[in-house]
């Protein structure tokens, strides 16, 4: 069975910001209600950051959990050429579809915003920001059928795809996780702000804070992380 | 990274199946991508949306017995062209296959419309699932326009370690207004027929695609193609705009050569992401150039195929997969349609007349999206 090792988790959420690192932080102690707001929310990690307001909701959620978990510090420049990012989703870039889709009408549409519309867009401001030279890709976990209950055995497809790339040698390290995002209730779907990510190495690379198993279905893969967070 | 592979199980290529601007199936995409024409003709279904160009590669009107709705081409496409596939595989129980589906906007019925469809991979995976009666459970990704390059890999991966014997690979986008549009504001879109490499390029042309590869374990359901290599990279420089050093997609290309075990002069022909962008073709000979630099002058015959299929978006890595294994097969370089004064990197070798091969065992297809994704497969016969 495949199992690798976990080098750091971070996430964020409707409460607040946790990880590995060891900051937590609720977002009334941040005097702030979400990292979709203007304020520069890296500063949290003594960072200044003056280019993480333009990057979109979803990359900064993603961003402000892989801090959470350490990540420069969990990996080398070095390791991170190596290093693949697999994040699934539920909604993709479902909030920025809307508002592509509102602009289809307009003489000019709102084009500045279309490439976000993929959802590798915003994962490629993640492997920019830390240099993360191996292979990305997002993982599709929804269905909008309607009628259909979600599948629960869908979740952690990015775990699963990420212990098969380390079993196989095809990369020594990866940034793992989950992100779904968006500030207002659109197409049937609640309000949500919810990033955990993990930074996995093959066993033979690092000795970690733990051992990620291989998500059978039979769990909620993201408990455990969350549990090394908080 | 590549170097420390571990020994798995070989992935041969059973079936393929494809449904494209060049109507339906495999032999009318590569005979008409091999004997020089294009499918990029003006716009009739797509022409209400007001674009700024006057040639998409649209699945032409009849290509299936019934009309089939815009919202519904992605799934009706891909479900024809699972059964070219599976009929060329040999049509085995379908018990224990399993899919990858690849796409970057799947079905925006729901988005642009009163339709059910949010944009999900997933939705779409699950209907074709069903739809194709596969036993095991569907994966979707999207990895913007290396998506279906990037599921081969996926898909490859699963029959090499063991976890399954036979997977089948559907890569699919069918142009709309979202899709137009957006392209269009971007100023991404050559008003004419695109002209990949070309010094006077002016944009992408677009396309409809649907592709689908089925990978065994077995050798005895072979074609005779196996997926030798592959590999992904980040070019981690800029979101949207290319590396003018061509870093991730070079990487990529080394790293998916390395992982098949092979050189860089065991390449025979490569072929390209080739949008007919200025920056991408631009950055994607000179990463190229750069790579090929250390073994020769210039880099082994390549070609694109996007000004004659148009640029099928998360279905270009599968439609254009099935032009490279066409190559292997046929042991020659179709020119490089639109292609007349060289407009880039010159050690990047682009036949302007078809080529023949002297030798042809071992081809690389290469692929690059927005978020600097790129990926690389090796396909050896």
């Amino acid at each position: 069975m495949k199992s690798a090792t976990i080098l750091g988790c971070g996430i964020v959420d409707e409460t607040g910001i946790a990880g590995t690192r060891g900051i937590t932080a609720n977002w009334s102690d941040l005097q702030m209600i979400a990292p979709g707001t203007a304020k520069t929310m890296r500063t949290v990690f003594g960072k200044k950051d003056p280019t993480f307001r333009r990057i979109d909701l979803l990359a900064r959620a993603l961003v402000l959990a892989c801090e959470a978990a350490d990540l420069e510090n969990a990996l080398s420049v070095e390791q991170r050429q190596e290093t693949a990012v697999c994040i699934e989703t539920d909604l993709g870039a479902l909030a920025t579809d809307i508002d592509f889709a509102a602009s289809l009408s307009d003489e000019c549409v709102h084009a500045s915003i279309f490439p976000y519309s993929l959802t590798s867009t915003s994962l490629g401001e993640l492997a920019l920001r830390y240099e993360l030279r191996g292979p990305t890709m997002s993982m599709s976990v929804r269905d909008d059928s309607i009628g259909i209950e979600q599948d629960p055995t869908l979740a952690g497809e990015s775990l699963r795809e990420s212990l098969r790339m380390l079993d196989c040698g095809d990369v020594e390290y990866a940034v793992a996780g989950v992100v779904n995002t968006m500030l207002e209730p659109a197409a049937g779907k609640p309000a949500i702000m919810r990033a955990v990510v993990t930074i996995l190495a093959a066993h033979e690379h690092g000795s970690g804070i733990g051992t990620l198993e291989w998500p059978d279905g039979s769990f909620d893969p993201f408990a455990q992380l969350i549990s090394m967070c908080r | 990274m590549t170097s420390s592979r571990k020994d798995k199980r070989p992935v041969f290529v059973a079936g393929r199946g494809a449904v494209s601007g060049f109507g339906l199936g495999v032999k009318a995409l590569c005979d008409g991508v091999f004997s020089g024409q294009t499918a990029l003709r003006p716009l009739t279904r797509t022409s209400q949306h007001g674009v700024a160009t006057k040639f998409v590669g649209e699945i032409p009107a009849g290509t299936f017995d019934q009309p089939i709705n815009e919202n519904d081409l992605p799934r009706h496409s891909s479900w024809i062209a699972a059964q070219e596939a599976f009929a060329e595989a040999g049509n085995h129980s379908r018990q224990r296959v399993g899919l990858v589906l690849a796409t970057t906007k799947a079905n925006m019925s729901g988005i642009c419309g009163q339709g059910q469809g949010l944009g999900s991979p997933m939705f779409l995976a699950r209907q074709l699932s069903q739809d194709l009666e596969l036993g095991l459970p569907p994966s979707a990704l999207s990895a913007a326009c290396a998506s279906g390059i990037i599921a081969v890999a996926t898909a490859a991966r699963r029959i090499a370690t063991g976890e399954c014997d036979t997977m089948l690979v559907l890569s699919v986008d069918i142009i709309n207004e979202f899709i137009l549009k957006g392209f269009g504001g971007m100023g991404a879109l050559d008003p004419e027929r695109c002209r990949p490499f070309d010094r006077q390029r002016r944009g992408v042309s677009l396309g409809d695609g649907a592709a689908a590869i089925v990978l065994t374990a077995h050798e005895r359901d072979s074609i005779g193609i196996r997926v030798a290599g592959y590999a992904g990279a980040n070019d981690a420089c800029h979101v949207t705009g290319p590396d003018y050093e061509g870093l991730g997609l070079g990487l990529a290309a080394t790293r998916a050569i390395a992982h098949a075990g092979l050189q860089l002069t065991d390449i025979d022909l490569i072929h390209l992401h080739a949008t007919g962008t200025q920056a991408n073709d631009k950055s994607e000979a000179i990463g190229l150039g750069n790579a090929w630099s250390h073994v020769a002058d210039k880099t082994p015959p390549a070609f694109g195929s996007k000004s004659q299929t148009g640029h099928t978006l998360g279905a270009a890595g599968g439609i254009e997969s099935l032009l490279t294994i066409a190559g292997l097969e046929r042991s020659c370089v179709p020119k490089n349609i639109g292609l007349e004064t060289l407009g880039c990197d010159k050690r990047l070798d682009l036949p302007t007349t078809i080529r023949k091969l002297t030798r042809a065992n071992h081809a690389l297809k290469i692929a690059s999206g927005f978020g600097g994704v790129q990926g690389a497969a090796v396909f050896s016969a």
